[in-house]
């Protein structure tokens, strides 16, 4: 395949799962629990992308996200970019043990960042609503992030490796 | 191999481009992305919901004959009764609208009900919300009001060509007038209130703000009481439960009005289809858009 459809592929691996994301958010909606978890599907498809394709890539996972949520134009789409650019300058981080940490902590920080974002589209939500809110939210995003990297980092890795992206050599 | 230093100032420069053109780029390229992706989210969670209704289905078809007729039976019993009630509403109906006519007052705006399923939900930290499997082919339109039976849900927040997004009633957003039943103040000089959504807060009820009661006002005793719509401004018809004022009000700072906390009247992340009200004629809010 065009290596410049990386981000492509990396795309059609992350759509599965946000579409489980949104059923487990439909399970979860009594408890007002937000499922988020367009930041650990960044991490796994960085190691195998250039930048300017991971960039692309969170932008269109960004777009995704945010297509059914009350969030400002862009505004997923950007935090993640911003993200991307972030663990792809420090790749390092992104390997072996310390992944799912990285995930994790991807997933809380866009989370926490994505979240109040929402208070400048869709009506009027007082901070004051966000002071219990948001650090329950992000931290659950967190947990999300840690208990399901394993399984979608693989799922991920396997349609990337067999689509014929393997992992870029460490610079 | 390009040096990590490098590498960190291509992708800067990379998102610093794309920070311009995003900020440059029209509003409509914007919201054609948003709709681009709705449409292609809309068949699988139309997918999931017609999976989940399979399932139900199939538990339905389990049940065992006698528990059938027991429910065909209570279902005729209040068929009955509804047929009773409709012949009252519409007698009282086409006199409503001969008074009206009469005195040359607007009409009321008419609805037509398109039932609609559920297919996803949402209640996070930003809104709550639901999908539904009707969209623009079939007339929904945005702004429409949502309700369950006699009950509000909520509205259209946006329309998909197969499904549209409902704001519920409990999300922040949602604002409408409304009136308290328990207000002794005489029919037409009724004090309106305010009715909007709250955070949903994690692990707590779903529930909405009532603004601008009268400082007069005090609940009827023993039962909570209604807030119920107005019917102005053409949303909602009049006299449809939002839900009902919890107990303890609260003065304003000025102490010119109270305000208070309502419950839904519907259990609104537990349902499975809704009515969508279509009015037959453009209404004000829509030409207001």
């Amino acid at each position: 395949m065009t290596p410049s459809l990386g981000w492509l592929v990396a795309l059609a691996a992350s759509y599965p799962w946000l579409l489980a994301g949104d059923l487990l958010g439909d399970l979860l909606a009594p408890w007002h629990l937000l499922v988020f978890l367009p930041g650990l599907l960044l991490s796994t498809p960085l190691l195998r992308l250039r930048p300017w394709q991971a960039l692309l890539f969170a932008a269109c996972l960004g777009l995704a996200y945010e297509s059914r949520r009350p969030l400002p134009h862009g505004s997923a789409a950007f935090v993640l970019m911003a993200l991307a650019a972030v663990l792809q300058a420090n790749r390092h981080l992104l390997v072996r043990r310390r992944a799912h940490l990285v995930a994790a902590a991807a997933n809380l920080a866009a989370c926490a960042l994505v979240v109040p974002l929402a208070s400048l589209d869709h009506g009027v939500v007082g901070w004051g609503a966000w002071l219990w809110a948001l650090p329950v939210q992000a931290a659950f995003a967190g947990l999300l992030g840690l208990v399901l990297h394993p399984l979608a980092g693989s799922f991920q890795a396997a349609l990337l490796d067999r689509a014929g992206f393997p992992q870029l050599a460490e610079p | 191999m390009s040096a990590p230093g490098s590498q960190l100032r291509g992708s800067i420069t990379a998102l610093a481009l794309l920070l311009v053109a995003w900020v440059f780029l029209p509003a409509a390229g914007r919201l054609f992305t948003r709709e681009t992706f709705a449409e292609l989210q809309a068949p699988s969670l139309s997918l999931l919901s017609r999976t989940r209704d399979l399932v139900l289905t199939a538990e339905m078809k389990a049940s065992g004959a006698a528990e059938l007729a027991a429910a065909g039976r209570d279902l005729a019993r209040a068929n009955a009764a509804l047929e009773l009630r409709v012949a009252e509403l519409e007698s009282a109906a086409s006199e409503n609208r001969r008074l009206r006519s009469m005195l040359a007052a607007p009409a009321f705006p008419e609805f037509r009900t398109l039932v609609a399923r559920v297919a996803a939900r949402e209640s996070g930290a930003w809104w709550s919300s639901l999908t539904i499997r009707r969209g623009r082919i079939d007339g929904v339109r945005k702004g429409c009001p949502v309700v369950f039976g006699d009950r509000v849900v909520g509205r259209v927040s946006a329309v998909h060509v197969n499904t549209s997004e409902v704001e519920l009633v409990t999300s922040p957003g949602f604002r409408c007038s409304a009136f308290i039943e328990g207000d002794d103040a005489p029919e037409g000089r009724r004090s309106m209130v305010f009715v909007e959504g709250q955070s949903p807060q994690p692990f707590a009820s779903p529930r909405g703000r009532v603004t601008y009661l009268p400082y007069t006002y005090s609940p009827p005793a023993g039962q909570p009481a209604k807030v119920v719509t107005t019917g102005l401004g053409g949303l909602y018809p009049a006299g449809l439960r939002i839900g009902t004022l919890s107990p303890g009000l609260e003065d304003t700072p000025g102490g010119a009005y109270r305000n208070g906390v309502f419950t839904p009247a519907a259990d609104l992340l537990s349902l499975r289809e809704v009515g969508v009200l279509i009015p037959t004629q453009p209404q004000p809010y829509e030409e207001l858009r």
